[in-house]
């Protein structure tokens, strides 16, 4: 209980488009102690556009952390993190790849792309949750995040 | 004289003798009759002499003979003229003719000494018989050796002949040989002029041997190699040595008919009287040239439907994990959920739904681990084995911790291989050494032997052992020797062993005494020489 996240509210960007998934990450942070406002994109590009609060997301909220998968449509998420960690400020944002590949190439190039973790989904529901549960643990309470960027949430 | 010649016939002055003394009838017999008989004789020695001369004409001396003759005969006449003398007294003429033979008497004499010498020289009959019965003998021995020799001639012919019948046998034979071989043969002489061609030659190329023997031998090459060849030719001459012509070029022949055959040529030189020949065996490879590129055209399309093979299974098993997890994962979320609204039955169901689906997830990942092999593997790098072995003892260090087990290596080499690969066999093969152990502690050995062309690599290790029934099943994907619940697993770590094995271009097999453990062993080339 070193940060205060408790009492702010944690901006999560979902870019995910497999629906089960989302319904179980929502099924998941619904048993979550911190405050979180999780927003989903579902494709490559829209997420970039959203990040970069381009229309139709002019009034997006600017991400604390993203979760995000590697078979997108339009962008794949190795794309996505490419262009995210090569820019000057939102290189800084946490990127989780949250995938289920377990291919050895897609670690090596999610890792060559600055991502900040990679994590396979499991299979198992107990599982799963845990590894929710873990991260959230770990980001939004072990880890310091950096100070919001430009964008930064009116909330 | 003259007076002497008138008086010749006149005896007047004489007494006819027996008128005188006391002759008795029986002493002018004797005298008269000797005269008589030794006139005939004279007279018949010369007609036998002479008949002796002209039977013998080849007798030397011949004139002496003469003289013998004339007076012989001379001298039979003046016995003659004795007894004419006796009864009428012709001195004179007695006289004259003693004279005659006394002329005749001195020329033989005269004739003879000069002769004498030559006479000594001739040989006398028995000389002359001794010299025929010698030269006979020598003519005897001249007619064996003759004999001798003839046979020897005849013998030497014979041979000869045989000879000469064997040798036409053979070149018959041989011509058979060149007419009989598959391949058209064509042989040339240092002038590129062709001097020999078999049946085969004259059918692939369309020409009768006639109008080959004699021509250049660019005349069966095509145009646009012709400027060329003179330079191989001498290359070849300058160094012959039976060998392939054109290595590594693709070879082609001119026929009659203005068409192009591709060509397999070997050149062999051959030493004649007529200088180095060359011997050119031709083979017309458009049916194999055929059949190469509907090989080729076979594996590519082999190897492309492999890799799409491969790429699907990757594929779709990697797409078959995502709703995979969604069963699993809503199955599993029901479970949680509605536990306690639901019966036992319903829970069981659950359970299996889930059971099934989390093994088949683990079946999907193996699949892929598997097509990961060839489709996803790295580069052949200088790889220290005992560094690999480091590697799986650290990955498996609990397992190794909780089993007690020893794994015993040293000094492996450096070889050539896929390091990551090579590491998952290891790690298969120590993981299963210690899963299958027996009651013992386990302990598995590892070593490497240098052969001729290969590393040979052996796990050891003193497990349960392995039926030798199950060699080949064992190393077939997914199958297993055992139920899950007494080895759990999928039956993939061996087949994946065998395909990075055989991707390297080795082959791993097992020995076993049941229950005395099992030894793994595996090949992998030794590609330090290249």
């Amino acid at each position: 209980m070193t940060q205060s996240h408790e009492h702010t509210t944690i901006e999560i960007l979902l870019i995910e488009d497999n629906l089960g998934d989302i319904r179980l990450f929502q099924e998941a942070i619904k048993m979550s102690t911190f405050n979180l406002n999780l927003s989903i994109i579902q494709d490559g590009e829209q997420a970039l556009d959203y990040i970069n609060r381009k229309p139709p997301f002019t009034n997006a909220t600017y991400p604390d952390l993203i979760l995000l998968d590697i078979n997108l449509p339009r962008k794949s998420g190795h794309e996505v993190l490419e262009i995210l960690k090569t820019h000057p400020t939102n290189r800084r944002i946490p990127v989780i790849v949250l995938t289920s590949s377990q291919a050895p190439e897609d670690i090596q190039t999610a890792y060559d792309n600055h991502a900040n973790c990679y994590i396979v989904k499991p299979v198992q529901l107990s599982d799963f949750f845990q590894v929710i549960n873990t991260l959230e643990k770990f980001w939004l309470h072990q880890a310091r995040l950096p100070t919001r960027g430009k964008h930064e949430n009116q909330n | 004289m003259i007076e002497y010649l008138q008086n010749l016939f006149n005896h007047s002055e004489f007494v006819p003798r027996p008128a005188c003394g006391g002759w008795t009838n029986g002493l002018i017999y004797l005298h008269n009759g000797s005269d008589a008989l030794i006139w005939l004789s004279y007279m018949a020695i010369p007609i036998i002499l002479i008949y002796f001369i002209r039977k013998h004409k080849d007798w030397p001396f011949k004139h002496v003979f003469w003289l013998f003759g004339a007076f012989i005969i001379t001298c039979g006449f003046t016995h003659l003229l004795d007894i004419f003398t006796f009864y009428v007294p012709h001195y004179r003429l007695s006289g004259l003719v003693k004279l005659i033979t006394a002329f005749a008497s001195v020329g033989t004499v005269i004739a003879l000494i000069p002769i004498i010498p030559k006479a000594l020289a001739l040989r006398s009959p028995q000389e002359l018989e001794r010299e025929i019965e010698q030269r006979k003998q020598a003519e005897a021995e001249t007619r064996q050796l003759n004999q001798e020799l003839e046979k020897r001639v005849k013998e030497r012919t014979a041979e000869l002949e045989a000879q000469i019948a064997e040798r036409k046998k053979t070149e018959i034979q041989l011509r058979q040989v060149i007419e009989s071989v598959p391949n058209a043969i064509i042989m040339s002489n240092e002038n590129s002029t062709i001097t020999l061609v078999n049946n085969q030659a004259e059918n692939m190329f369309g020409y009768h041997r006639n109008d080959l023997i004699g021509q250049p031998i660019d005349i069966l090459v095509p145009e646009r190699f012709r400027t060329q060849h003179p330079q191989y030719r001498s290359g070849f001459l300058h160094a012959p040595e039976s060998r392939a012509m054109g290595a590594g070029r693709d070879l082609y022949a001119l026929k009659k008919n203005g068409a192009e055959i591709p060509v397999e040529i070997g050149l062999n030189p051959i030493q004649t009287d007529q200088g180095t020949q060359v011997l050119s065996a031709i083979v017309d490879i458009t049916e194999r040239k055929k059949s190469e590129k509907k090989l080729e055209a076979h594996a590519s399309e082999l190897a492309r439907s492999n890799e799409e093979l491969e790429q699907f299974a990757y594929v779709a098993s990697h797409d078959l994990l995502e709703p995979l997890r969604m069963v699993s994962s809503y199955v599993q979320l029901l479970e949680q959920r509605y536990q306690d609204k639901l019966d036992q039955d319903a829970n069981e169901f659950i359970h299996f739904a889930v059971d099934g689906a989390t093994r088949m997830q683990t079946l999907i990942n193996d699949l892929l681990s598997f097509s990961r092999v060839s489709t996803r593997g790295n580069s052949f790098q200088p790889t220290n084995v005992q560094d690999v072995l480091d590697q799986v003892c650290t990955d498996l260090q609990f397992v190794i911790a909780d089993h007690q087990a020893q794994i015993i290596y040293k000094e492996l080499p450096t070889i050539i291989a896929d390091k990551t690969q090579l590491t998952q066999v290891f790690q298969n093969l120590i993981a299963n050494a210690i899963k299958f152990h027996s009651d013992e502690q386990p302990l598995i050995q590892i070593d490497a032997i240098q052969q001729d062309k290969n590393w040979l690599f052996k796990v050891t290790d003193n497990g349960i052992g392995i039926d030798p029934k199950f060699t080949e099943r064992i190393f077939v994907i997914f199958q297993r020797l055992h139920t899950r619940d007494q080895y759990p697993g999928t039956g993939i770590g061996l087949a994946i062993c065998k395909k990075i094995i055989e991707r390297h271009g080795g082959h791993i097999w097992f020995e076993s005494n049941h229950s005395k453990g099992t030894q793994f062993l595996f090949t992998l080339p030794d590609r330090s020489e290249q």
